[in-house]
């Protein structure tokens, strides 16, 4: 299903021709600063894949809504373990913790993420999700409100009996989640609209196999994020917990998820 | 009844001044007294209307119709009796508003649309969410916890064009009225409060057409006899035009409503009247044929009034309604339909016992069927599967009786007992957890998650997988100081049994109505009340004071991150914990002259706390108490009318509300590239305050006199100040910039709009 409220909310916005929206300043509450682990492991498939595929996770900490930049954590340490291994990522000194792994044990292991930071340790544990690929991806000349949106079709074809959870990363920070709840085993496709996007702009969406927890996680994100709704509809938004704990100190939890998830890419060019 | 068209006149007094006694009309214009033998003088009053006067003689029981002449509305010959409301000041009726549809007419509203529900915003205690949010919420109540009745039957949804109008065309409407508290045992089914609204019965005299045309939508009303003074009919119809609220994009988008109300009444002889009404009204959404959205109320009602003696009255009603909801998405290739149908019976008796007892009591009957959703292919090259959500039954039985009594001159009582009993039917397939659990705690994250469904079961249709009973004691009392002013009590226990289940701050007509069950128990709700009225220099001006307590049982919030739509396992994503609501009521008005109007004040506080359900458990906001969504600290409404002369009328409104509860980022995120807002606990910030003035001037011009044809021009101006009342704040990154900003989203600024009013 897709977010059937936030189309609505498109009507009603393009309902009230007097309806408008400005910038204001608010003066907004503020917070410690806390740890933020964006541990979404992209396992790419791709033609002449190696044997080992590069993970890597980012640190940084929240911080007050209006600043431009997050601040990254460096002089972390963090392992990725399996049963009986342990991976070192190696800190960048960027933000980024990377480490290369062999994609054999990713695909079959359960791996637990620890992460040291100021004397607290961060854990969580996840598995990998294996998605489908992308069948087609095509231009349509639909519009949707505006009438200067850019359709593309995408179209993929979900398992038989399993219930499976969709995240797709249609470029130019834009998400979208779906379940096949109305779907199962079917050939499926769905039109997406960009805005203010032109002629011989290139677009790379991303097929991610998620599961429920996490596929729940990012719907919440993806419309906290403000990025296709907001208004009388929206859902009243909370404390982002994803599913990582702090096992020294819980109530000084952090944010961000911890999820390993396979991956098919495919490209259009918009002409 | 009024004279001009035998239409029956609500709350009309009938006093006989001699002894001091009176009766008051019911819904249908029936009164009854009772007296020993003599000679009286009986007086019949009602506002806006000529009073009369008659002398019998009592020998034996009589009928008496009455009609009554409307006032002419030259100003220096209004009458107003002295003792209109009096009655009103030892009713033990408290917490009540009624407006009768020409006031509702004068108030102006944006685009110049004379709206039912934007009129009882300006009455106390009654609030919004502000423009763009649908229905009202009552003594902190939410928009769910009304009961709304058009011409006996229950509307599930009470707007156009999500919210900017009601679904009420007040060319249809006689009379209506809000109960707050106090709420007589003869109504149920829903915790915060009651709009009962009559729609007019047609002329029974004459042929007469009224109408406007307006910015935004046109009416038309015929009324006339069929035959005369014995059945009459009413057809009135409403629409908006098709593309106007599009004009800017120059492709194939229309949203309109349209609604059409009809009513057949017949007199059968004095003591049988029937009445066929019906509704019908529908929105409809049509974006480029890619996304198409209709929705809508219909209602067919037959209703008998039946006098068994001069001292029964009664009214059967049989009720038809259907709420429908369908989407088409063509660029998923989906469509869905879904919708609640029930069908209720009714039958009320008030019998006239003495003129110190009245008795009112009856049954009622709802058979529920909800249908959360159809979905199926629209194309053939769509990849959706047909699937029909499970259906979900439900019935809900009532029985009452009441009594109003009055023990002294000075106190009278109403008491009454309702009794409920609601139950879930037989479905196909009903969800089952272990450990009945559809809600696990996650005690490392602190954190709700959906349980897994371990089996369904399957109910047979005629079963009952859960009943619920309860008892509703209700009572009021008013106590008369003297003749002018009066202290009231209430206390009502109502019940609910079918939640909204909404995660937004405002309903949107794709929201599901859930019944109770098994995993969802009714509200229950305990509300106190106790007001001062006082009529002040013969009843030129009024005052009514009031505070409430209210404790509300059961109430569901939503898990952070729940979702709710079309989701066959709504359990999994709801908390149930409790709501209170305290406050304040002050209404002043001024009844009589060329200025009349009204300052009403509410002071409230309104709040609600889900508290986990076993001492590990976090709850919502820890299972602290935090502001619904609806409350509104300060609420100021200003009603001012000033009859300048035959020709001109003037008209102010002014609003204030505290802003509404929201939400604010304590800090932001960054994940997977987006830029994402955090949030702290639910509703801890607020809106700005919500204010505006409207103003409207209605030009009556002189020739209409002396012909049959009568026009009248609406003037108005909705925000004068063009104040930029935020609907919402959102808090986002601009795309192009990357830039975190607060942005306000305002739906109506200054708004000026014509409507011309006709009648001939």
């Amino acid at each position: 299903m897709f977010r059937l409220k936030n189309i609505l909310f498109l009507v009603l916005i393009a309902l009230t021709t007097s309806a408008c929206e400005d910038v204001i300043d608010v003066d907004l509450p503020s917070e410690e600063p806390r740890l933020v682990i964006d541990a979404l492991i992209r396992i790419p498939e791709q033609e002449g894949q190696e044997e080992t595929v590069l993970a890597f996770i980012k640190l940084t900490t929240t911080a007050p809504f209006y600043d431009e930049q997050v601040p990254i954590v460096t002089g972390a340490n963090a392992t990725l373990n399996t049963g009986n291994k342990s991976y070192d990522l190696t800190d960048q000194s960027n933000g980024f913790y990377t480490a290369y792994i062999p994609r054999e044990e990713i695909e079959n292991e359960v791996f637990t993420l620890k992460v040291e930071y100021n004397n607290e340790v961060y854990s969580s544990t996840t598995k990998y999700v294996p998605t489908v690929p992308i069948d087609f991806i095509g231009q349509g000349d639909s519009t949707l409100f505006s009438g200067d949106e850019r359709e593309v079709i995408v179209i993929y074809t979900d398992p038989a009996e399993s219930d499976d959870y969709y995240l797709f990363d249609l470029d130019y920070k834009l998400f979208l989640v779906s379940e096949d709840e109305f779907y199962q085993g079917q050939t499926f496709g769905f039109s997406y609209f960009y805005e203010d996007l032109s002629v011989g702009a290139s677009i790379t969406i991303d097929i991610l196999g998620v599961d429920k927890n996490f596929y729940d996680y990012m719907n919440t994100v993806i419309n906290q994020a403000g990025r296709d709704t907001g208004g009388p509809f929206e859902s009243p938004p909370a404390t982002l917990r994803g599913n990582i704990v702090n096992t020294t100190n819980p109530d000084n939890f952090a944010l961000g998820y911890f999820a390993i998830a396979q991956e098919y890419s495919a490209n259009i060019v918009l002409e | 009844m009024d004279s001009s068209s035998n239409e029956s006149l609500i709350g009309v007094n009938v006093l006989i001044p001699e002894i001091g006694k009176g009766a008051v009309t019911n819904e249908y214009g029936f009164y009854s007294i009772t007296l020993p033998k003599g000679e009286y003088d009986l007086i019949i009053t009602f506002l806006g209307f000529e009073s009369v006067r008659k002398h019998i003689n009592l020998d034996q029981n009589q009928k008496l119709n009455f009609e009554l002449t409307e006032a002419t509305e030259t100003l220096d010959e209004v009458i107003i009796e002295d003792n209109v409301e009096k009655l009103s000041i030892r009713k033990p009726q408290m917490s009540i508003n009624a407006l009768n549809s020409s006031t509702i007419k004068k108030i102006p509203v944006v685009l110049g649309e004379a709206d039912v529900i934007k009129s009882i915003l300006l009455l106390p205690g009654v609030t919004s969410g502000g423009e763009g949010a649908s229905g009202f919420n009552v003594r902190g109540g939410s928009v769910d916890q009304n009961l709304i009745l058009l011409d006996e039957a229950i509307i599930f949804n009470s707007s156009h064009l999500f919210g900017f109008f009601s679904v009420f065309n007040p060319d249809a409407i006689k009379d209506l009225k809000l109960y707050k508290g106090g709420i007589p045992a003869s109504y149920g089914g829903r915790v915060s409060s009651v709009l009962d609204i009559y729609q007019k019965e047609g002329n029974s005299k004459e042929f007469h057409v009224n109408g406007g045309i307006g910015a935004v939508a046109s009416r038309i009303l015929a009324e006339g006899p069929i035959v005369k003074d014995k059945s009459s009919f009413l057809i009135g119809g409403r629409a908006s035009y098709a593309h106007l609220f599009l004009p800017l994009f120059d492709n194939e988008n229309k949203a309109y409503f349209y609604d059409l109300n009809t009513k057949v009444s017949y007199k059968l002889n004095d003591n049988n009247n029937f009445y066929l009404s019906g509704y019908f009204g529908r929105d409809v959404f049509n974006i480029e044929d890619s996304f198409i959205n209709t929705y809508g109320n219909s209602v067919v009602n037959l209703r008998w009034n039946h006098l068994f003696t001069d001292k029964l009255f009664s009214n059967l009603s049989l009720i038809y309604s259907d709420y429908y909801y369908g989407l088409v998405l063509d660029f998923v290739g989906f469509e869905y339909d879904s919708g609640i149908r029930n069908f209720n019976i009714k039958y009320d008796f008030q019998h006239y016992l003495s003129n110190n007892f009245q008795l009112n009591y009856g049954l009622n009957d709802i058979y529920y069927r909800f249908n959360p959703g159809y979905i199926e292919p629209n194309r053939d090259d769509s990849g959706i599967i047909a699937e029909q959500l499970t259906r979900k039954y439900a019935n809900e039985f009532a029985a009452y009786m009441e009594a109003e009594h009055e023990l002294t001159p000075d106190l009278t009582l109403r008491y009454g007992l309702r009794f409920s009993y609601f139950t879930r039917l037989g479905q196909d397939k009903l969800n089952l957890y272990e450990n009945d659990n559809p809600l696990l705690f996650n005690e490392d994250l602190k954190v709700y998650e959906p349980a897994d469904r371990i089996a369904t079961i399957q109910y047979s249709k005629s079963s009952v997988i859960k009943g619920f009973a309860n008892l509703e004691p209700r009572f009021s009392l008013s106590y008369a100081l003297n003749d002018a002013s009066s202290f009231k009590a209430s206390y009502n226990r109502m019940a609910q049994y079918l939640h909204l289940i909404s995660n937004t701050n405002s309903p949107t007509p794709l929201d599901v109505y859930a019944p109770s069950g098994k995993y969802i128990e009714p509200q229950l709700l305990d509300q106190y009340a106790l007001g001062y009225f006082r009529e002040i220099a013969d009843n030129s001006y009024s005052l009514e004071t009031e505070v409430f307590y209210k404790e509300v049982q059961n109430r569901l919030d939503y898990r952070d991150g729940a979702q709710l739509i079309a989701n066959e396992a709504i359990e999994r994503e709801i908390l149930s914990g409790e709501a209170r609501s305290y406050g304040f009521e002050f209404l002043l008005k001024k009844n009589e002259g060329a200025f009349t109007g009204w300052l009403a004040y509410t002071l409230s506080k309104s709040e609600q706390r889900i508290p986990g359900r076993t001492p590990s458990e976090t709850g919502i906001n820890n299972g602290d108490w935090y502001n619904t969504p609806y409350d509104k600290t300060h609420d100021i409404s200003i009603y001012a009318n000033y009859q300048l002369n035959e020709k001109w009328n003037f008209n102010a409104n002014f609003l204030f509300q505290t802003g509404q509860p929201t939400n604010y980022p304590t800090s932001q995120f960054q994940f997977q590239g987006l830029a994402v807002p955090n949030y702290g606990p639910r509703n801890q910030e607020r809106l700005p305050a919500y204010h505006r003035v409207d103003l409207s001037a209605t030009l009556t011009p002189r020739k209409n006199k002396n012909r049959d044809w009568h026009a009248e021009w609406v003037f108005s101006i909705y925000n004068v100040y063009n104040r930029r009342n935020a609907a919402s704040i959102n808090f986002r990154e601009d795309q192009s910039t990357g830039v975190n900003q607060a942005i306000r989203t305002s739906i109506f600024g200054i708004i000026p709009a014509v409507t011309y009013n006709f009648k001939f």
